[in-house]
This record gives C-alpha cells, structure tokens and sequence, in this order.
C-alpha cells in the first residue's frame, strides 16, 4: 500500500464523491452501535473491522477514480453470490445462537436474519448498480465487501471454532467461509492494479507536460545566453 | 486455417434451409426456429445460433426442473407462481431479447434494482409470516410433509434465490443469450411475486383480509414492470453506461 496516498495528482474531490465520503462516514458507526446492541463487540469488530478499513483502502486509492465495471463487477457479483450462499449455511446451522453463546450475547435469530440475511445483502446486492455505474459509493461497496471477505470469513475456521473450546470442531459458517475470498482476492488485485496504471499514465503526464514547460521556458533563456 | 471448415459447415446448413422436407421448411417458418435457423450463414452469428439454442435448452431444463420441486415440496400455490412466472419469462424473451438479440442495451440496474425490491418484499412478507398464510388459506394444497414453513422461506427466497439472481446479473452484465432469459425471468418474478400478495387473499375466499408483503409490493412491481418495459420498447442504442461514467468520474 505505501506510496498510494504520495504519488497520487492532486485533484480535487466532485461533490459526489465528497457526499460518499460523508455518508459512508457516518454510517459506520451508526451500523457498528447498532449491531454492537444486538451481536456484541465480536461480531462488530469483524464486520464493521472491514467496514472501516474498506473505507481506509477506498480513501487512499480509488475514491477518486473508481475502476470500470467490467474490472471488478463480475469478481463482485461471483464473491456475492457465494457470499449469500454461505450465509445460508450460517442460518441452516443455527450461526446467530452459537455465535451469541460462544460470545455471551443475546443475538436472536430474528436479529441475525434482520442484519445479515435481508439488510446486508440488500446493500451489498444494491452496490451492484453503484459499480456498474462507477459511482463513489459502489466503490466503497465494493471494497467493504471484499475486505469483508479476507480479513472476516477466515475467522469461520481460525477464531470461532476455538471459541466454544475443546476438540476443534464444526462451526456454522465453515464450510463455505473461504470460496468468497477467491473472487474477492482478485478484486482487490485488480482494483489496486488498475490503480496504480492509471496512476503512471498520470505521473507520465504530469513528466510530459512538465518537459513541454522547461523546453518552452529555458529555450528562449538558452538562446539569449548563447549569444553571449 | 479456421475459415475453410467454417465455411464449409455453412454451405452445408444453408443446403439443409433450402432443400430439406416439408416439416423443416415449416419449422423454418415458424418465428423461433427462423430465429435459431437463419443466422447459419455466417461464423459470428452461427455461433450465436448455439450460445441461443444452448441457453434455451439450460433455461427449459431450469423451469422445469424448478415447477416439478415447488410443486414436489413446496405445494400447488408456489407451483403456480413458478409457472406462470416462467411463462410470462418465456413469453417475453421469446417475443424479444432472443429475436433481436444483442440489438440493445440490457437493463443491468433495472435488473439489480428488481433483486433490492425483491429483498425488500420478502422482508416484509418473512416478517408477517406469508407462508403460514399460504399454508392457512390453502390447506388442501399443502399435504403433509409440502410445503415451505416461515424458516425455510428465509433460505429459500432471500438467500438461495438471490444467490441464483446474482448469478443471472452476472450472465446478464456479460450479455450472454442465457443472460437475458435471466432478466426476463427476474422481472417476471418482480410481477408474479408482487400481484400474488393480492391474489391469494380474494382466491381464499379471504378478499379484506391482510397479507404478508401488501405494503412493500408496489415496489418490486415498479421496478420489474419497468425493467419488462425498457426491455420490449425496440430500437435502443447500444450504449454502456460504463462510457457515460468514465466521462462522469474524471480524476
């Protein structure tokens, strides 16, 4: 990631992305004090954990330019519909009460069908249109979801099962956990790809235009020195 | 090297249309085997002839796999859904996007829009308990053991059905021929699963009576007959939304 945020042109915001900025700003945590009432802080640090560095990322890399659908929409929509599958295994087996014992909250299963099953997936389906349509807010979607599936679907078979203690064991969720991340590895890989070309088509740019300058300034100079 | 045998194939299908029996020339005739038939005479198109012919095989094998299981374990009222959602599905694709095919642009975000408007109905209709409804209304329809019970409604709609939705986005965004069967098949559903809130009632003898999903359904109802709109009026250009963003975003 080092050298995104430094070698970036520096353009100015459009209002669009500004208002993305600020909306999604404030969502995070009115989505992390809700689910934090209901699921605990477990379950919050790892949703809104990738709610919040999907943000970071977005912030330093494509706020400005968000990547072509054909780029990222096919990785998107494969890693969600995995996704929605592996969030049926989690309702199949009974997610939300192992999950609230093993964490000691009161989570129901109304809840969990309330957040997970109907609201996220509704946004995250939604966030299909905002890619397809490059705006800033579908990129955030999109990077929210596929942070969410690296650093979140692990803990199916890395965190949850040593939770509940003794023999390691089946946990709800693990079977599909980790087929959302292979999509999801690609995306990220291509959004930062694209990135980064587009940033050295823009620092060529900035090289040409700067040579045009010199040559343009320093050769009447030169000419007048020359004839001394 | 590939375009002796191309062409070859070609004389030979053009030599099938023009001199083969009586049965064939009707066939011909007929609107969906011309829309199979006649685009043999070229590499490109005979190529679409097949992704055409194989998408209407996958989307027949689909539809009905699916009626006979709603109607195996989920009962005659879902049965009924499925099929005339698949109908109004095979009506409209046949009618339009498989004849005219790659003619216009798709409908991608009428097409996600549909699916969000969908979740927000199966939301309400999970919350006032549909199914049960269902199963109370018709009693005879679910024998014991069919039937789909509130909890089962939330894998089986939202969740598996959105999943195979997702999928049909990505078919469709790639403008497969199965693609826009797909589209035709989610918007027909955006319709079919928003009027039958409203049929189900009248046709119980419960005409007044609340049902699950009455509030939210104008919503999926919108968006799909939207979606159905902008995909039968002809004539569109063929232009992706992906170049009035990259004009929209600059850096």
């Amino acid at each position: 990631m080092r050298g995104y945020g430094s070698t970036i042109p520096h353009a100015t915001l459009n209002r669009e992305t500004r208002l993305s900025i600020a909306l999604v700003a404030v969502f995070i945590p009115t989505y992390a004090t809700i689910l934090y009432l209901q699921a605990g802080a477990m379950v919050v640090g790892i949703v809104c954990g990738a709610m919040a560095a999907g943000f970071a990322v977005w912030l330093r890399t494509t706020v400005r330019r968000p990547p072509t659908s054909a780029a990222i929409l096919p990785a998107y929509l494969i890693a969600l519909s995995l996704f929605l599958v592996h969030v049926l295994e989690e309702y199949t087996f009974n997610f939300a009460g192992r999950i609230a014992s093993a964490a000691h909250v009161d989570w129901s299963v109304a809840q969990f069908i309330e957040v997970i099953v109907l609201f996220g997936p509704a946004i995250w389906i939604a966030g299909a249109i905002g890619i397809y349509r490059r705006h800033p807010l579908g990129n955030f979607v999109a990077w929210f979801f596929f942070v969410g599936m690296i650093i979140g679907e692990p803990a199916h078979m890395l965190v949850f099962p040593f939770l509940e203690g003794g023999r390691y064991h089946y946990f709800p969720g693990m079977w599909t956990s980790l087929f959302p991340m292979v999509p999801a590895a690609y995306g990220i890989w291509r959004m930062l790809h694209d990135e980064r070309e587009a940033r050295a088509g823009a620092g060529g740019l900035v090289a040409l235009v700067g040579c045009v300058f010199v040559l343009r300034v320093l050769a009447p100079v030169t000419a007048v020195v020359g004839q001394f | 090297m590939f375009l002796g045998p191309a062409i070859d194939i070609s004389i030979h299908s053009n030599d099938f249309i023009d001199d083969g029996p009586t049965v064939a020339q009707a066939f011909q005739n007929s609107s969906v085997m011309d829309s199979l038939l006649s685009p043999l005479r070229s590499e490109s198109a005979r190529h679409d002839a097949g992704s055409r012919l194989t998408a209407l095989v996958l989307a027949f094998a689909i539809a009905i796999t699916m009626t006979l299981a709603a109607y195996v374990y989920a009962g005659t009222p879902y049965a009924t859904m499925a099929l005339a959602t698949w109908a109004l599905a095979f009506g409209g694709w046949m009618a339009t996007t498989f004849r005219r095919r790659g003619s216009q642009r798709i409908e991608f975000s009428l097409y996600v829009g549909t699916a969000v408007a969908l979740m927000v109905l199966y939301s309400e209709e999970w919350y006032r308990r549909f199914p049960s409804t269902l199963m109370k209304f018709f009693p005879g329809a679910f024998p014991p053991g069919v039937g789909i019970t509130d909890d089962a409604f939330v894998g089986v709609f939202p969740l598996a059905g959105s999943a195979l939705i997702v999928m049909g986005a990505l078919a469709y965004y790639r403008r497969t021929a199965f693609g826009e069967f797909a589209a035709w098949t989610v918007f027909a559903w955006g319709c079919v699963a928003a009027l039958s809130v409203y049929f189900v009632g009248p046709a119980a003898g419960h005409p007044g009576e609340y049902v699950g999903g009455m509030l939210t359904a104008p919503i999926p109802l919108t968006v799909a007959l939207a979606g159905i709109y902008r995909t039968v009026r002809p004539g569109r250009d063929d232009v992706r939304d992906d170049v009035h963003a990259t004009a929209m975003v600059g850096s």
